[in-house]
């Protein structure tokens, strides 16, 4: 009772809303939206070499996609911010580089993580959906002329690519999500504002009930939003 | 004269033909020769190794053994240009394979453009003629899927067409039509035959083999049984297997 009574929401809202709408935001967006395009386009490069006939690269490939997939995201970008710069380091010194030293913001840490993990699990789906495109198309292309690889840019990808955009739309409403896994590695997105004002002010239910409702305000609509482009891709392949 | 012994040489050759998918021979031993304009027809029994002989002629399926000759070159050879000879190679296949993507016209379009090098204009005009040449020149601007089977097979016939190849191969292509629908793809074919293009059709339409075929090639168990006129074939065949097979098609 005592607790319900103390509850002190205007000036949580007062306080608490202008960090996370201001500062947090832009570092919610800016790791979502770069997040999701070397997510894109690393997991293209991987799905690409995954159905080439290069037996070596797709096994390099799989093997990476195992590490990935066989460790916690979390642990990822934990180890993308302290321990990938000092290996870094540790090449260029070899390479004969003395004194090379490698400053990488959590930030930008965090955001190559988490596209090289959402990478991963695109280029799962992208080469799903090249190996589900009708046998025949690539059939067609060869027979008209191209060659195998034209065929596969040029006749193929493009079909799997339209059919995975409904799926990239749920990617990006997990990736907006996941960012919040950056507070670990010290990026002042949402949850870490959230609890650096927490710990100043004690207002925990407040605090972290705004949280949550701000995450509900963004990936809602977001989800709406794929919902609808999915809906719409189905309608054009009829 | 020269020329005259080179065209009894024929266009494709192929000789001692062989392949087999693990422990099955699909064909063995395959000689046929098609010459310029010839328009021939295979026909045989499901299994009998006809789709895989005309894959085989556009090195969709790769043979195992044997040569196979174009103009006097051996496709076959490691250094040759597989990509650059289908482009002078049709194939209509059973199933159409339109790029569900792009327009009727576009489809007719593409390959022109990207291999050919033709500008939009010029590639859309031959687009726009071979279109008509099949009856589907209305439908230009709209996508494969709300096509009829003959009007897409007619489409991929023009498709095939505007790369201007010196020899079409179709694969069953009136296999996968409603009954009334085979029609419309059989008169393109057979316009297609007046017209002197060289052909290689496989086929369950006996008809259209007694019409429009030069010769006629029945293949059963990978080899080829029997080869000769269309006349010859269907009214005195001379192979007891060609007998069953045709009496059993044509008394169905």
């Amino acid at each position: 009772m005592n607790v319900l009574q103390n509850l002190n929401w205007s000036k949580a809202f007062t306080e608490l809303l202008p960090k996370l709408v201001g500062n947090a935001l832009f570092i919610v967006v800016f790791a979502t939206i770069f997040g999701f395009i070397i997510g894109i386009l690393f997991g293209f490069m991987l799905a690409i070499a995954r159905v080439s006939k290069n037996k070596i690269l797709t096994r390099v490939v799989i093997l990476f996609q195992e590490l990935i997939r066989g460790t916690p995201l979390l642990v990822q970008l934990v180890y993308m911010y302290y321990v990938v710069p000092l290996l870094i380091e540790l090449v260029a010194e070899l390479l004969g580089f003395h004194g090379f030293k490698l400053n990488m913001t959590s930030l930008i840490a965090g955001t190559l993580g988490l596209g090289i993990n959402y990478g991963t699990y695109i280029s799962e789906v992208i080469r799903g959906a090249i190996v589900a495109v009708d046998s025949g198309q690539m059939e067609a292309a060869l027979a008209l002329g191209f060659t195998p690889r034209q065929s596969l840019m040029r006749v193929v990808v493009p079909q799997a690519l339209s059919s995975s955009i409904p799926v990239f739309g749920n990617y990006l409403v997990m990736l907006v999500k996941d960012t919040s896994l950056m507070a670990y590695i010290t990026v002042p997105e949402f949850l870490l504002t959230t609890k650096a004002y927490c710990t100043q002010t004690f207002l925990t239910i407040e605090s972290y009930t705004i949280l949550a409702i701000v995450y509900l305000v963004i990936c809602i609509p977001l989800g709406i939003l794929t919902k609808f482009i999915e809906r719409r891709c189905n309608q054009s392949k009829r | 004269m020269m020329q005259q012994v080179r065209c009894a040489m024929g266009l494709l050759e192929v000789r001692n033909l062989k392949k087999n998918f693990g422990e099955l021979n699909v064909l063995q031993n395959i000689n046929i020769d098609i010459s310029k304009g010839e328009v021939l027809v295979v026909i045989g029994p499901s299994g009998s190794g006809k789709s895989t002989l005309l894959r085989c002629m556009n090195l969709l399926v790769e043979p195992n053994s044997g040569t196979i000759t174009y103009k006097g070159q051996n496709i076959l050879a490691k250094k040759f240009n597989v990509p650059e000879y289908r482009q002078q190679v049709g194939m209509c296949f059973q199933r159409f394979n339109l790029f569900p993507f792009m327009t009727v016209l576009d489809n007719v379009t593409f390959a022109p453009r990207s291999l050919l090098h033709q500008k939009k204009q010029e590639a859309e005009e031959k687009g726009y003629e071979m279109l008509r040449k099949v009856g589907m020149e209305s439908k230009a601007s709209v996508y494969p899927g709300t096509l009829s089977g003959g009007q897409q097979q007619r489409v991929a016939i023009a498709r095939t067409l505007a790369m201007n190849p010196e020899i079409i191969l179709f694969d069953e292509p009136t296999s996968a039509l409603d009954p009334e629908l085979v029609g419309e793809v059989l008169n393109v074919m057979k316009a297609l035959a007046t017209d002197g293009m060289t052909m290689a059709v496989v086929t369950h339409e006996m008809q259209f083999a007694r019409d429009v075929a030069d010769r006629v090639v029945f293949m059963d168990g990978g080899y080829i049984v029997e080869d000769s006129s269309p006349e010859e074939m269907f009214t005195a065949p001379k192979n007891e297997r060609t007998r069953t097979f045709l009496s059993r098609i044509l008394n169905k």
